[in-house]
Formats: structure tokens, sequence, C-alpha cells
């Protein structure tokens, strides 16, 4: 086992090292968020605390298109990584084309509802609020904190997500073993995927 | 191994998951919507890992580290939440 | 370069190049342990420094050499530098990085080019946060407190954030590393049971590194989406809780203390018994223990923050479970000094740095004892005990065993041996001065004197002076190594395989060992520490 290191295609040692690797990193990323959603309960529990009332004011349209969006997306990485597995590789960077762009579009979404969100007041930017009318009531003000928070690193980490899927299908023939490489880009989509699954009801069916 | 049908499947089922739970918000429960939002989370969740992320024939390492996260995440709000329930 | 020269080049890990871009793109594990090595040994001396100002400060009880502001700023330097730009990478990065490949009989680490981009992490990381911390300052402590971090502090605290997040990057890079090493590349026969007590413990200290860290990140992120927009989680005027911070604050860094300690541990796990010339007593006991201190040191973290507000029944678990940890450490302890019994021990260099671990992490651990007592934690919090008592384990526990380590695989590592009078000699320094300076600190604790206090009432002084003077000899203790071990790398006659005749995969191959470790792959088919038995040295295939 040990003389299997570096770029041999070997049934276990590379291509399993690569998967466990990718699960430990998410199970890391599993905590980040963990400790994030951890954040937001405690100002949930907090007494006094008008969570529900706060939440009202998103787009529960919005939210809901973006949940679809997104799980769309994950239909699309799985197709993709199936279509690989079976040497059809045209099929399967459309599919990664397709994750992309619906990623982008997710954020799409979210930047416009976050403009919509900083125009009304709602969001603590600092420089912005001066240009905006006042925040509503101060209760408000913690629920959208915590949004910023969860949201934001959320679209950081879908941001390199739609990096790394464009990076995998434009340098796939440059790729030693592109179907392992997407394999284990998936893992990492599908994750985001389930992250917001949990956000979701969070933040916006609070009501 | 996923195929177009397993992966279809799921992608309906989980679509259908998401207007159960946008529509039980519409139905007032109290403590109990957030119940039943969570408990569709998690099972979105475990439909996408389980198919999508191979997880119903996993690598044994793989569920583990399913479990340690699980497990990890138990200790971190019990035992911050014990301190915020008997301030 | 005339050090090239000096070094066994002919078939070695040395030999494939000396261009600078042989080191900085280089993947071979080995490698990259240097890349880190210099910079650790750089960061620690500018921490030593930090350290030396703030001694020569506390020599007299006013606050006549610096400013109170500049006092803040410099024992958060210390603090930053020493935590997270020495101590969390030290054994893993540099003892680690070289030795676990070597150990498993592998090639390298399962991901070799992220274990280069974990050093280039790291190097970014760390040196963001020291420019934060040199040009305008940081006076937050290493701690980070709020509401001061978030509220009221007008120094560099979001770049000294954001450079903490990027170096946690690279822990938890390299934890990965470990973690999928360990587990998918031992050579043939090295089952778990058959693994050195060192892979053990990196293994455990690798779990405690992806668990925890990306709960500092989080944490971190917070405080700089607070700087920033004004984001009012730890704030009580707009509904949060400055608790809050500190709960999660030190979910991450309780676990990082024994991220610094589990591979001093498994070093002196390895010394102990080749020194001893007996097998590790109660293996499987050690073994254990180091996952079960990875385990329960997630679950004690309410211990600093006993007078912060928290409930007093959340305390009394957090107390119940701080004693409980004693016990794994115990249990190590036991099992290394038993090894040693009727063994015929001899003292190198290392096995004095190891023997003083020993005494040391005691000491401190006992310490630790008083200070989970949730009612004399009220009298010591926050006083120069708990200092004393983290810089026993953390220094004369960790530097201490991190010394003992690159002594022990010195002549590995590069093919020298170095002199083992001037080693003895830096040993028995730096035990001496250690205790000069921090025993006093005991009694200034316990007497009340608080930390991160520049100022005292003139009765302390007497115990200050000693600890400054004490400080003097740590300092010579630590330097001395730099010089006869810089020596040897040019003058330092040739180090056979296996100098000290110890067991375990690493000493099977040359000394410094080729680029991919082993000229034949090898084939484990016995227990680790097979010292007892003279005409069987070592499992005989492996001759």
């Amino acid at each position: 086992m040990s003389v299997e290191t570096q770029g041999e295609p070997l049934p276990t040692g590379l291509k399993a090292s690569g998967e466990l690797g990718v699960f430990v990193f998410l199970v890391s990323e599993g905590l980040l968020f963990g400790a994030l959603i951890l954040g937001y309960t405690v100002m949930r529990l907090s007494p006094g605390a008008d969570f529900a009332g706060a939440s009202k004011e998103l787009s529960l349209l919005l939210g809901t298109l973006n949940t679809c969006v997104l799980l769309t997306s994950s239909l699309a990485a799985a197709l993709a990584t199936m279509w690989a597995d079976g040497k059809r590789d045209g099929y399967a960077r459309i599919a990664i084309l397709v994750t992309a762009a619906l990623g982008l579009v997710f954020l799409s979404i979210k930047s416009y509802e976050w403009f919509d969100e900083a125009q009304k007041g709602l969001l603590p930017f600092r420089d912005v609020s001066d240009r905006y009318p006042k925040a509503s009531p101060q209760e408000h003000r913690e629920f959208f904190d915590a949004y910023l928070v969860l949201t934001g690193t959320h679209g950081l980490h879908l941001i390199s997500g739609i990096g790394l899927m464009l990076g995998i299908t434009v340098f796939w023939k440059r790729l030693v073993h592109p179907a392992h490489t997407l394999k284990m880009a998936a893992l990492y989509w599908h994750f985001i995927d389930v992250i917001w699954v949990f956000l979701f009801p969070l933040l916006y069916l609070v009501r | 191994m996923i195929t177009i049908r397993s992966a279809v499947l799921t992608y309906i089922g989980l679509i259908v998951l998401v207007l159960l739970t946008v529509g039980s918000i519409f139905i007032p429960l109290g403590v109990g919507n957030s119940l039943i939002n969570l408990a569709i989370a998690v099972a979105k969740a475990a439909l996408i890992g389980a198919v999508f992320m191979h997880l119903r024939k996993p690598l044994p390492l793989a569920a583990m580290s399913i479990f340690v996260l699980l497990f990890w995440l138990c200790l971190m709000y019990g035992f911050t939440l014990s301190d915020y329930a008997t301030r | 370069m005339t050090i090239a020269a000096d070094l066994p080049e002919r078939g070695s890990y040395f030999a494939p190049g000396w261009r600078l871009r042989d080191w900085l793109l280089t993947t071979d594990h080995k490698r990259i342990a240097w890349l880190y090595m210099s910079a650790l040994l750089t960061f620690f001396f500018i921490g030593g420094a930090a350290a030396t100002l703030i001694r020569i400060e506390l020599f007299s009880p006013s606050g006549d050499f610096m400013t109170d502001d500049t006092y803040n700023r410099m024992f958060t330097l210390h603090g930053v530098v020493m935590v997270w730009f020495f101590l969390i990478p030290s054994i893993p990065a540099t003892l680690g990085n070289f030795l676990l490949p070597l150990m498993l009989g592998a090639k390298d680490l399962a991901f070799p080019r992220l274990n280069l981009a974990s050093w280039y992490v790291f190097m970014a990381g760390a040196l963001i946060t020291l420019w934060a911390m040199l040009v305008g300052g940081l006076d937050t402590g290493w701690t980070f407190y709020t509401p001061l971090s978030t509220m009221f502090t007008t120094d560099n605290t979001s770049i000294a954030a954001i450079g903490v997040f990027i170096i946690g990057f690279s822990t938890i890079m390299t934890g990965i590393n470990f973690i999928v090493t360990t587990h998918k590349l031992r050579a043939p026969g090295q089952t778990w049971f058959r693994l050195p007590i060192f892979v053990w413990t990196l293994y455990a200290t690798s779990l405690v590194m992806v668990l925890a860290t990306p709960v500092l990140a989080a944490t971190l992120l917070l405080i700089v989406a607070d700087r920033v927009f004004g984001i009012g989680i730890f704030d009580p005027a707009q509904g949060g809780d400055p608790l809050l911070f500190q709960h999660l604050f030190w979910f991450y860094s309780h676990p990082a203390v024994y991220i610094m300690i589990l591979p001093g541990m498994g070093v002196v796990s390895e010394i102990l018994p080749c020194f001893s010339r007996r097998p590790l007593f109660g293996y499987k006991f050690v073994a254990y223990s180091s996952m079960g201190i990875a385990l329960l040191g997630f679950m004690v973290w309410g211990h600093h923050m006993f007078v912060s507000g928290q409930s007093t029944y959340a305390g009394v678990i957090f107390s119940f479970l701080s004693f409980c940890i004693a016990v794994p450490s115990a249990i190590k302890v036991f099992n290394w000094t038993l090894t040693m019994r009727k063994g015929s021990v001899t003292f190198e260099t290392s096995m004095i740095y190891s023997l003083g671990f020993l005494g040391l992490f005691v000491f401190g651990g006992l310490a630790g004892l008083f200070l989970a007592a949730l009612a004399e934690d009220v009298h010591l919090t926050d006083t120069y005990f708990v200092i004393a008592h983290f810089h026993y384990i953390m220094v004369g526990g960790m530097v201490t065993a991190f010394l003992a380590g690159v002594h022990f695989w010195w002549p590995k590592m590069t093919g020298r041996m170095y002199s083992e009078t001037w080693g003895r000699i830096a040993a028995v320094t730096s035990f001496l001065g250690f205790n000069l300076t921090f025993f006093p600190q005991f009694i200034l604790g316990f007497n009340g004197m608080p930390r991160r206090y520049h100022t005292y009432p003139d009765e302390f002084q007497v115990w200050n002076v000693l600890s400054s003077a004490g400080a003097v000899v740590l300092a010579l203790g630590y330097l001395m190594p730099l010089f006869y071990l810089g020596y040897s790398l040019f003058k330092g006659p040739r180090a056979p395989d296996n100098p000290w005749d110890a067991t375990g995969l690493e000493w099977q191959t040359s000394s410094p060992p080729p680029k991919d470790n082993f000229r034949t792959p090898p084939v484990v088919t016995g227990p680790p520490y097979q010292y007892e038995l003279p005409e069987i040295d070592r499992p005989a295939d492996q001759r």
C-alpha cells in the first residue's frame, strides 16, 4: 500500500484517499456552519427577541425559488458525476456548466434580496445605512445580523464551488482523473446544498 | 451508483418536501412548526446525502465522519445551551 | 551554497537540489518540514523577544519601561505568536511532517501538494497577523475578548483576526492530510496497534485540529463582521451576548491546548523506551488515552469561564469533566514511568529533555486541578497562577518535548550528529532556567498578583525579580541549541542509520532518508518498541 502515493490510479490508495479527504474537510465545514448556527440559536432563544417578526421581512417567494434552484443544481451535479463515470464526458461537462449556471442564478437572486433589504435599511451595513432609511425596530437588527452572516458565509462557499466547477469543466482535458476530481467537487457542492437546506427553514420559515 | 432514475426521483422528492415545508407554515402550530420544518430539513439532507453523496453504501470511514460531525455538534450545542438554559 | 556540500548528498532527499525553487516548490514532506522548521524557529524567537521585554518590564513594580498600551500589545504579541505561530503547528508541522510517512512506511503524505499549500497559507496568515501587531499593534490579548475586541479597541483587530483565520486553514489542511495518510498509507502489516505512539498522538491531534479550528474560524468571522458591519451578536445593547463569544472561542481554544500537548506526549513515548531499553509499558492504554484526551478535551471549555457569568450548574459540569480529563493524562504518566522500571537508563540529550517533560508536565497538570475546582478558581482565575500553570505545560511540557524530538531525530533528518556534551548542558540549563522563571509565578498568583498588569504592589517584587532572572537562564538554554545544532550541519560527524539503536521504521532507512523514504518498501511483522529482547532488537526483516 505504501507504494501508491502519487499519481497512480490504483483501486484503493489515491481515489479512496481523495474521497476520505473531502469528507474530513466537510466535517470541518459542518462545524464552521454549526458554530454560526449556534450563534443564531442563542439569539433566537434569548428572551425578548422578536425573531418571527423579523423573518416576515424576507421574501418567502424568492427564498423558496432559490431553494429549488440550488436543489436543481445538485441534480445537475449528480448527473454530471454519473455521466463522467460512464465516460460520457461531453454530457458531463455540459451538466457541470448547468450546475455552475444555476449557482450563479442563486447568487443573483440572493444579491437582489440583499439589495432590497439594504434599501429598506434592514441590513447592518454601516456605510450604507446613512443613505437608506433607518433600520426598523431594534429586535429586527439581531435577526438580520444573523441572516447576513449566515447567508454571506454560505454565499462565499457557493462562489468557491462555482469557481471549482467552472475550473473543472474548462480544464477537463488537462486533469489527470477528471471524473474523480469532479466527484470530489460534487461532494462539496452537495454539502453546500445541505447547508442551505437547513438555513432556509431557520431564516425564512420562522414566521 | 447513481442512475438517472434515482437522481430524478430524489429530486422530485426534494421538491415535494420543499413545497410541504413552505406549506406547513400556513398552519399555525407554534413550536410544532419549527419542529416539522427541522424534521423536513433533516429528511432533505438525508436524501441528498444518501443518493447524491453515495452515503447509502458508503466507505465506512465516510459514514463514520458524518457520525463524528453529528456527535460533535451535539457536544457544542448541548453544553453551550445548557449554560443559557440554566442561567 | 556551502551548506549543500556538507550534508550527505548522494541518494538523500537533499540530493535533488538546493535552488530556491527546489525548496519553495517542493512536495517532499521532508523538505516541507524544514520550511516549517525555519519559519517556526523564527517565530519562536520573536515571541521570545516579546517575553524578554515583558520580563524586563516586570523587573520593577512601577510601569517605567513601557506604557499601559505598549504592555498590552506586548503580551498580546507574545501570546498570538507563541500559540498560533509556534505551538499549534510545532511538532505536527515539523517532526510530524517529516516522520509520519516514514513511521508508516509510506513514500509521502496522502496529499503532498496540499502539504505545500498549507505552508504557504500558514506563512500568509502569520505575516499578515505579524504585520498587524507590529505596525499599529493589537492590545486585546491573544484571547480577543469582547467587547474590547469588537467595540472599544482601536487597534488592528480585524486584520489580525483575518490573519489568524487564514492560519486556521493551514491547521485544518495539515489535519486532513495526517488523518487520511494514517488511514490509507500504512505499510503492509502495519496494523493500528503496531503503530508507534507518536502516530497515535498525531492522529488524535489531527482529529482535534479538524473539529475545533472551524469554530475558531466562525468566531473570528463574527468579530470581523462586528467591527466592519456592526453586527451585534456579542453586544447586549443589541440583544447579543458577550459570553457567546467566550463559549465559541473556548470551544476551540481548549482543544487547541491539546493540539499543542498531544504530539509532545507522542515524542516522549518514543524517546523514553529507547533510552530505557524497555518496551513502552501499557501500549494500548497510552494509545486509547490519547484518543480519550482528544474527546474529553472538547467537553471542558467552560472552565475558562467560571467567573464570567456562566451558569453555576454548567460550571459544575465543566469542573467535574475537567477533573476527569486528568485521568487519561495520569494514565500516560504512570505508563511512562513504568516503562523506565528495571530498564538500563542512559541520559542522552533527548532523554534529559524527556525526563524534564515528565516532571514539569506532572507539576503543571496538578496545578490545573486547583484551577478546575470551581471555588478555588474564583480566587486563582486571571492571576499568575494560571500563567504558571499553562507555561509549565506549554513550555515545560511542549517546548521541552519539541527540543527532545528535534535532538532525537536530528541525525535522521540531517545525517549529522551534534555534540552530546553541549546538548546536555543546554537541556539542564533550560530546565533550571524554566523552574526559576515560572515557579515564583505560582507563588505570585496564589498571593493575588493579576495577569496582564505591568504594575504591581512592592511586596511582589522579589518573586518577579527571581522570575526575570530565570528568564535570562531560560533564554540562554534555548539559544544554545541554535549554535551547536547549526555547527553540526557543517562539522558534525556523519550519522549512521540508527545511532540510538531505536526501533521504528524511520530508523530502518538511511540518515538522511532518500527522497522516496525507503529503497525497498518495508513490511511490518511485529509490534513496536521491541527493546527488551537482546537478540532480536528489531523485527527480522527490518535489519
